[in-house]
């Protein structure tokens, strides 16, 4: 390291506006609405319900056994058949019980545990491939930077649920054919989840790319980047130290914003039987058994019904975060 | 025009690479026809396949005849373009299907989601443009909170809708062998929830751009001018107020593709998304290699449309040749 360390110099520690467009502070003030406190309090409170459920239910859910003696519905597992399928939602099974009679609410449980990991998972290494993309693309400029982003753009019209089919179906085989045979009876589950997780992290980064590069580009002419490679710092000390501060924020709201997108294409691959596969339990293979199993007729509407609104509050959840996100970082640049 | 003519000229490489991907990506499927590792057949379907498929050709030629710029030389009848390929909108045979083409199957998939498709554009317009329009203006501002949550939740709450919907008609029309009218009634549905979820997000962009040009300086002088409010709003600040909205049509498309896929799916519509779907689900990979490419083709087209509309209704936008 070629410089004492002062700490993080932060040219937007002050309210500063020299690098912003003329009235764009000011226009956010303006745009202060009445329903904002209503539509935090949504946010908080759904993020708090959810995050509750899902702590709470961490230590019961992790085993397959049932906690017995807890008079209270979530002590049901979520793999365990019981005598009674096919049940509506009553005092027992909140959420009523499947055609093995497994309770409903347990599973819902555990498929959206999986659902948001494999999101979380991939929006990750979504953000890796395009903070990476992002700032060599801001950083060299030019004529590389015109190439760059022109690939990610045209990777980024085309719905990302189409690439990650292609990216599955051509890949999958060749790591089927290549596990040996013991391990491919045994998790091959796993490798799918792996691959799945992979395909769609390799199919989300485009957007954030663009943004992070955009980023870098406005750092990259502030004062201190442009002394830093006056005085001959390496580019990769001048990001961590000058640029990488500034990303965080950002890194955090895209992060939250890919989840849902991220999530949302994993309950549909799920529910069309490419997602998630059997011993794994996710919204979207729930989604599949709610939509295949129940005769409307006779009973079983709550098994499509508890999973899609499970999934509806997720994904509303994780877009209002990002949302508020968002709009705090654009407020703290300018 | 003639950036619009220049931007033509450009795709074609464009296009020429798509095709070149596709069938790098063909020849590289894993236990088709052109896997070089599967267990050889006996030899009698060996040699039909390479005669249906021309593997016995260099794969230079196989190359030129997948993208259909190959012409054979015949002693009697000179140089002969090749019957098959991209350019003769003929891409060969599907694996699942050998006695029918791949481009039979597509054309029956592209008629039910191009009407799909534009009945969710029509909706999404129809209900985005004059929501944007009443959410900007002052006695429109109430439903704004009811709006963005029945636009959220019209795609969380997708897979409850669609199935519920459907269900009763599929029920109902059971005993009929035409389901014509299932599938009108199924693609209504499908339309109305993309739509909705479409419209949500234009309604936003149009509100943000309308309340920008509403405080614009050229607002204050076509009003200091004594023109009606009207007059003002449509003649004057309507058409910055649109430029947002084409300014992120790539995102909007990209949505709208992807909402339209899944619906198909949820709905059971026989279109391109579960196409797709259904050659990945058993890999028909000749049919989901051309899927995509027409889905590559159809971002390209529509995205080009949205710039040169952005492009004429602001000309100070810098030229971005692809």
């Amino acid at each position: 390291m070629p410089m004492p360390d002062r700490g993080p110099i932060d040219p937007f520690m002050q309210p500063d506006r020299r690098f912003q467009p003329y009235g764009s502070g000011t226009s956010r003030q303006s745009d202060a609405r009445p329903g904002l406190g209503i539509r935090w309090l949504v946010t908080l409170s759904t993020v708090f319900a959810f995050g509750v459920v899902l702590l709470l239910a961490w230590p019961w859910f992790s085993h397959p056994t049932v906690a017995r003696g807890l008079p209270i519905a979530w002590t049901w597992s979520p793999v365990a058949p019981s005598e009674t399928p096919n049940r509506a939602p009553n005092a027992t099974h909140w959420f009523g019980t499947d055609a093995q009679g497994r309770d409903l609410l347990s599973r819902v449980i555990h498929g959206s545990r999986l659902s948001v990991l494999v999101g979380a998972l991939a929006a990750a290494i979504g953000l890796m491939i395009g903070v990476a993309w992002g700032t060599v693309a801001g950083w060299v400029g030019g004529r590389w930077d015109a190439l760059l982003m022109r690939i990610a753009d045209w990777l980024g019209w085309l719905p990302a649920i189409v690439l990650v089919l292609l990216l599955i179906t051509w890949i999958q085989p060749p790591i089927r054919s290549g596990l040996p045979e013991s391990a491919a009876v045994g998790t091959g589950f796993q490798a799918h989840l792996l691959l799945l997780i992979a395909g769609l992290g390799a199919v989300s980064w485009m957007p954030i790319a663009r943004v992070v590069r955009d980023q870098i580009r406005f750092l990259r002419r502030s004062g201190p980047v442009e002394a830093a490679v006056v005085l001959g710092f390496s580019p990769f000390w001048t990001f961590r130290r000058h640029m990488a501060p500034h990303l965080g924020r950002w890194v955090l709201a895209l992060l939250l914003g890919t989840i849902p997108a991220v999530v949302f294409y994993e309950t549909f691959l799920s529910s069309v039987g490419l997602g998630v596969q059997t011993p794994l339990t996710s919204l979207g293979s729930l989604l599949a058994e709610g939509i295949a199993g129940p005769d409307l007729n006779r009973a079983g509407g709550w098994m499509l019904l508890f999973p899609a609104a499970t999934l509806a509050v997720i994904l509303f959840t994780f877009h209002q975060l990002s949302s508020e996100f968002r709009k705090a970082c654009r407020n703290q640049r300018g | 025009m003639k950036y619009a003519v220049q931007r033509l000229v450009l795709a074609i490489p464009l296009l020429l690479l798509l095709g070149t991907l596709a069938f790098a990506l063909l020849r590289m499927a894993p236990g088709g026809p052109f896997d070089p590792h599967r267990v050889p057949a006996p030899s009698e379907i060996e040699e039909a396949l390479q005669e249906r498929h021309f593997l016995n050709e260099p794969i230079w030629k196989q190359h030129l005849r997948y993208l259909g710029l190959l012409w054979e030389w015949y002693p009697h009848d000179g140089w002969v373009h090749a019957q098959t390929g991209l350019i003769q909108l003929d891409p060969g045979p599907s694996l699942h299907l050998p006695a029918s083409k791949v481009i039979d199957l597509l054309a029956e998939a592209i008629r039910v989601s191009l009407a799909l498709g534009f009945l969710t554009f029509a909706l999404a317009i129809g209900l985005g443009i004059p929501g944007g329009v009443l959410l900007a203006l002052p006695p429109g501002r109430w439903l704004e909170l009811p709006g963005s949550l029945a636009a959220l939740l019209a795609m969380g709450l997708l897979f409850v809708f669609g199935p519920i919907l459907a269900m009763p008609f599929v029920c109902q029309l059971e005993g009929f062998p035409s389901a014509l009218a299932s599938h009108l009634e199924r693609g209504l549905w499908a339309a109305g929830v993309v739509g909705l979820f479409a419209a949500g997000r234009i309604a936003r962009l149009i509100r943000g751009g309308l309340r920008a040009a509403l405080q614009a300086p050229f607002v204050v002088t076509a009003r200091a001018k004594g023109i009606s409010e009207a007059a003002v709003l449509w003649g004057h600040a309507f058409r910055p107020a649109v430029l947002p909205v084409l300014s992120r049509s790539a995102s909007l498309w990209a949505m709208l593709l992807t909402g339209m896929l899944v619906v198909e799916n949820v709905w059971q519509l026989p279109g391109l998304g579960t196409l797709l779907v259904h050659s990945a689900l058993d890999p028909d990979y000749p049919m989901l290699v051309n899927v995509v490419l027409l889905y590559a083709v159809a971002t390209l087209l529509l995205n080009g449309t949205a710039d040169l509309l952005h492009r004429r209704l602001d000309p100070r936008m810098p030229d971005a040749y692809a």
